[in-house]
C-alpha cells in the first residue's frame, strides 16, 4: 500500500511538478528582478534612442514648462548634456541612422506648427520637410538602414499617413494610404521591412509591411492600445507597449507576432522602450512614485 | 529674487536640499483682497467652505476622455478604448484609468455648452457666465466667492494656482478676475514648479529682498517705496493692496507655510506626482486646509498645446490623439485622483467643492489633421465634494457627441450653482449684481 502511495506521488510530482514549473515560468516576467534607474531628476521623458553602439542614450526631456529639448546620455559615466547647445524651441522624436551619418528630430516652429529636420551627425548638410499651411506637424521620423530614406507620419484628410522622403526632405511618397492614424514607423536592419503602429482597425494595434508600403499585416490584437513599436538591432524581436492589462506595460514579441511576452509589471507606467544594441536590454521611461525618469530593464534572450 | 523660508526638499536621489518660497512679483494682475470695504454682508456658509476650480484651459476632447462614443464612424470616435468605470454603464476612455476606478466620488456633467467658440471669449464665459462684450466684464466665480465669504485670515481670498493669467497667443482672457466687483478681487497668482517650488510672481518688484530684511518692516516700507519710484502709475496705484498681501504673507509664518508642500509627506507628494499640474493640485489642497475660499487651478498659462513659448494647453488642433495619450491623459489622471483621494481621506471633501471643466470641448469629427477643433456646442465637467451626490452621470450628448439630448448646461449655470453651493444666495448675488438670471443645476444642489 505505502508502496502504491509513493509510486502514485512519485508519477503525479513527476507529471504535475514540470506543468508547475512551466505554468510558473509563463507567469514570470521577462525581466530581472532590477530595473536600472539611469536618470533621478523626475522630469516628464520621452523618444529615448541608443546610438555609438550603445555608449550614448539620446532622450527628450522637460527642460521647462514650456519647451522639449533633446539631450544626450554618457552610458559610461551618466554625464548629460544638452544634444543641441542651442535650442530656443521644443525639439523632440529623434531618430538615427544606422551608420551614424543621418539624424532626424521634430521641431517646432510657430503656432501648432512643427518641422521634420533631417541633418548630418558630423558635417553641415540639413534639410527640412517645413510644415504645411495652417496648423500642421510631422511625427515619428525613422531613416532607412542605408541612410537613404527618412519615414514620417503626417495627417492629411483626417487620416495619418507614413511618408518616405529622401535626404534631402525631397520626392515624397506615401508608404500607406489606409483608414486610421498611422504612427511610429520603424525599419528592420535589413531595410525591407517596417514596423508601425495603427488605429486603421479601430484602435492602436501594430503591423508589418514592405518597406514599399505593400503586404501589410497585423501583428497584435488587443482591444487596448497596442503602441511604440521598436525593433531590436538584429531584427528578430519587437518591442511595444501595450495597455491590455490595465495600464501601459512593456511587451516583447517576435518579428511575425509570435511570442508575445510581458516585461514590466508595475502599477505605474511604463512606457517609450529602446533596445539597447545588444539585445539584452532596453531602455524606457518609466512613472516611479511620481517621477518620470529613465530606466533600463533586461530582457531574455 | 525674495526668498522666504527655509524649507527643506528631497531631490530625487533623496538627497536633500535647501528649497525656497520664492516671493516676486511684477504683474500688477495679482492682488490680495485683505483689508477691503465689504459691500454686502458675508454669505452663511454653505456646503462649500472652499472651492477648488481645475481650469482645464484649452478645452479638452470630451470624446477621447470622458464621454466615448464608440458606436461612432471611426472618423468621430477616434482611436481610444471605452473602459469600464466603477459607476455601471458609465465609460471613459483608456486614458483615464485611475478616474474610472473613482467615479464614485464626483458626478459627471456630459451636457456643458458655451455660448462662444473663441479661446479668449469662451474663457470670460466659462469663468463668468457671461460674454466679454458688451461690457462691462462680469467677475470670476471665484471673485463672487471671495467677495461674499469676507473671512478672516492672513491669505488672500481668491488664487489662481499656475504660470499666469489665461491667455491665448494673442491676449488674456478679460474674465479672470474681479470684473465689476472691481480689482480688488482679482486673484492672487501662485506658480508651482513640478517639484513643488512655489513661487508668487504678483510680488516680483520686490526682488532682491532677503528673509531677514523682510522682519523687518521699515526696511519692507522703504524697499517698496523705492520700488513705487521705479514704476509707472498704473501700477503705484495697486500697490496698497500688494504691500498688503506681501507683508501678510511675508511676517506671518503660518501663512508662509501653506505655500511650503515639503511639509507633505512625501508619499503624499508622489500620489500627485512630480508635475507642475500635480504639485498645484496638491497646493490647492494645502490652501484649502488654511481656508481658502477660492482656488483656481490654471492646467496652463496659454491654451496652445505645441507651440513656441506656451506651457501645453489642451487646444490640441494638432498632435490631439499624440498629447493625450503621452502627455495630458497621464497627469490629469493622476492628479486629479490624488486630489478627491487627499480630500476624502483628510475629511475635507464634504467642505470642499470640486469642479473641474475647460470653456469648450473638441469636435467629434476628426479634422483633416487627424485632431480636433473647437466645439461649444457640447463638453463636460466633473463636480465632488460639498455634499452632492457622487456616482452619477447628469445630462447625455448624442451619438456622436456633438450636441446634448438633455436640457444643456451653461456655464452660468455652473457659476450660480457654485455660488449656491457656497451659501451665497440669490438675494446678495443680486445685491452684488452678479449672476444675474442664472439658474442652478437642480442636481447639484
Amino acid at each position: 500500500m505505502n508502496t502504491r502511495c509513493s509510486n502514485l506521488s512519485y508519477r503525479i510530482a513527476k507529471w504535475f511538478c514540470p506543468v508547475l514549473l512551466l505554468f510558473g515560468l509563463l507567469q514570470m516576467p521577462v525581466i530581472s528582478a532590477e530595473e536600472l534607474r539611469l536618470t533621478s531628476d523626475g522630469r516628464i521623458k520621452r523618444d529615448p534612442v541608443f546610438i555609438d553602439n550603445g555608449d550614448t542614450l539620446v532622450y527628450v526631456v522637460d527642460e521647462s514648462s514650456d519647451k522639449m529639448r533633446l539631450m544626450r546620455r554618457n552610458m559610461r559615466d551618466g554625464s548629460t548634456e544638452p544634444f543641441h547647445k542651442n535650442a530656443p524651441k521644443s525639439e523632440f522624436s529623434p531618430a538615427f541612422s544606422a551608420n551614424g551619418q543621418y539624424y532626424a528630430f521634430i521641431q517646432s516652429r510657430g503656432n501648432l506648427s512643427l518641422a521634420l529636420v533631417i541633418r548630418e551627425l558630423q558635417g553641415v548638410k540639413s534639410s527640412e520637410v517645413k510644415p504645411a499651411g495652417g496648423f500642421s506637424g510631422m511625427r515619428s521620423p525613422a531613416i532607412s538602414p542605408q541612410g537613404k530614406r527618412v519615414l514620417y507620419c503626417f495627417p492629411e484628410k483626417g487620416s495619418q499617413q507614413i511618408w518616405s522622403v529622401n535626404m534631402e526632405a525631397q520626392d515624397r511618397k506615401a508608404l500607406t494610404d489606409g483608414q486610421g492614424i498611422d504612427n511610429w514607423p520603424a525599419y528592420t536592419p535589413d531595410g525591407k521591412t517596417v514596423i508601425f503602429g495603427s488605429t486603421r482597425d479601430g484602435n492602436y494595434e501594430i503591423y508589418s509591411m514592405q518597406s514599399d508600403g505593400k503586404e501589410v499585416k497585423r501583428l497584435t490584437n488587443s482591444p487596448m492600445q497596442d503602441i511604440r513599436p521598436v525593433i531590436s538591432h538584429d531584427g528578430k524581436r519587437i518591442a511595444f507597449i501595450s495597455q491590455r492589462d490595465g495600464n501601459r506595460e512593456l511587451y516583447v514579441m517576435n518579428l511575425d507576432g509570435s511570442g508575445l511576452q510581458r516585461v514590466t509589471r508595475h502599477p505605474d507606467r511604463d512606457d517609450y522602450p529602446a533596445w539597447h544594441p545588444d539585445g539584452k536590454r532596453i531602455a524606457l521611461v518609466s512613472e516611479r512614485a511620481g517621477r518620470t525618469d529613465l530606466y533600463m530593464v533586461e530582457v531574455s534572450p | 529674487m525674495l526668498h522666504v523660508g527655509n524649507f527643506r526638499s528631497r531631490t530625487c536621489a533623496g538627497v536633500s536640499r535647501r528649497s525656497f518660497l520664492k516671493l516676486s512679483a511684477g504683474l500688477p494682475l495679482a492682488f490680495s483682497a485683505t483689508g477691503l470695504p465689504r459691500v454686502a454682508e458675508a454669505a452663511d456658509q454653505g456646503r462649500a467652505k472652499s472651492v477648488i476650480l481645475v481650469w482645464l484651459w484649452g478645452a479638452p476632447s470630451h470624446l477621447d476622455l470622458v464621454d466615448p462614443k464608440p458606436k461612432a464612424p471611426q472618423e468621430y470616435r477616434g482611436p481610444f478604448c471605452p473602459i469600464q468605470t466603477k459607476t455601471p454603464g458609465i465609460q471613459f476612455t483608456e486614458l483615464l484609468p485611475q478616474l474610472a476606478t473613482r467615479t464614485d466620488q464626483f458626478t459627471l456633467v456630459r451636457s456643458m455648452v458655451s455660448s462662444n467658440g473663441g479661446h479668449p471669449g469662451a474663457g470670460t464665459v466659462g469663468l463668468t457666465g457671461y460674454e466679454e462684450s458688451p461690457g462691462p466684464v462680469q467677475p470670476n466665480f471665484g471673485a463672487i466667492i471671495s467677495k461674499a465669504q469676507q473671512r478672516p485670515g492672513d491669505l488672500p481670498p481668491f488664487f489662481y494656482v499656475g504660470r499666469g493669467i489665461p491667455r491665448d497667443l494673442p491676449r488674456r482672457i478679460k474674465g479672470y478676475g474681479g470684473g465689476t466687483l472691481g480689482p480688488a478681487h482679482d486673484p492672487f497668482l501662485v506658480n508651482c514648479t513640478p517639484l513643488g517650488e512655489v513661487e508668487l510672481p504678483g510680488l516680483r518688484l520686490l526682488d532682491g529682498l532677503t528673509p531677514d530684511r523682510i522682519v523687518n518692516r521699515q526696511d519692507l516700507l522703504a524697499r517698496i517705496d523705492e520700488t513705487r519710484r521705479l514704476t509707472d502709475g498704473s501700477e503705484v496705484a495697486n500697490w496698497s493692496r500688494v504691500y498688503q498681501t506681501a507683508y501678510n504673507l511675508l511676517t506671518k509664518p503660518e501663512a508662509v507655510k501653506s505655500f511650503d508642500l515639503t511639509q507633505e509627506s512625501e508619499s503624499t507628494r508622489e500620489q500627485y506626482g512630480y508635475t507642475k499640474f500635480g504639485q498645484s493640485c496638491l497646493l490647492a489642497r494645502r490652501l484649502v486646509e488654511a481656508e481658502v475660499p477660492y482656488i483656481q487651478v490654471n492646467w496652463s498659462e496659454y491654451v496652445e498645446a505645441m507651440s513656441p513659448g506656451c506651457d501645453f494647453g489642451w487646444d490640441t488642433h494638432i498632435y490631439n490623439f499624440e498629447l493625450l495619450q503621452d502627455r495630458h491623459g497621464p497627469i490629469f489622471d493622476r492628479a486629479f485622483s490624488a486630489l478627491l483621494d487627499d480630500l476624502k481621506q483628510r475629511g475635507l471633501l464634504e467642505t470642499t467643492l470640486v469642479l473641474a471643466m475647460g470653456e469648450f470641448g473638441r469636435t467629434p469629427k476628426i479634422n483633416k489633421r487627424a485632431a480636433r477643433d473647437h466645439w461649444p456646442r457640447c463638453y463636460f465637467s466633473m463636480w465632488a465634494g460639498a455634499g452632492i451626490e457622487p456616482g452619477r452621470v447628469i445630462g447625455e450628448s448624442d451619438a456622436r457627441g456633438e450636441d446634448p439630448v438633455t436640457d444643456p448646461i451653461t456655464p452660468l449655470m455652473a457659476g450660480t450653482t457654485v455660488a449656491e453651493l457656497c451659501g451665497v444666495t440669490a438675494q446678495q448675488r443680486a445685491e452684488m449684481q452678479v449672476l444675474d438670471g442664472g439658474n442652478v443645476i437642480e442636481e447639484l444642489v
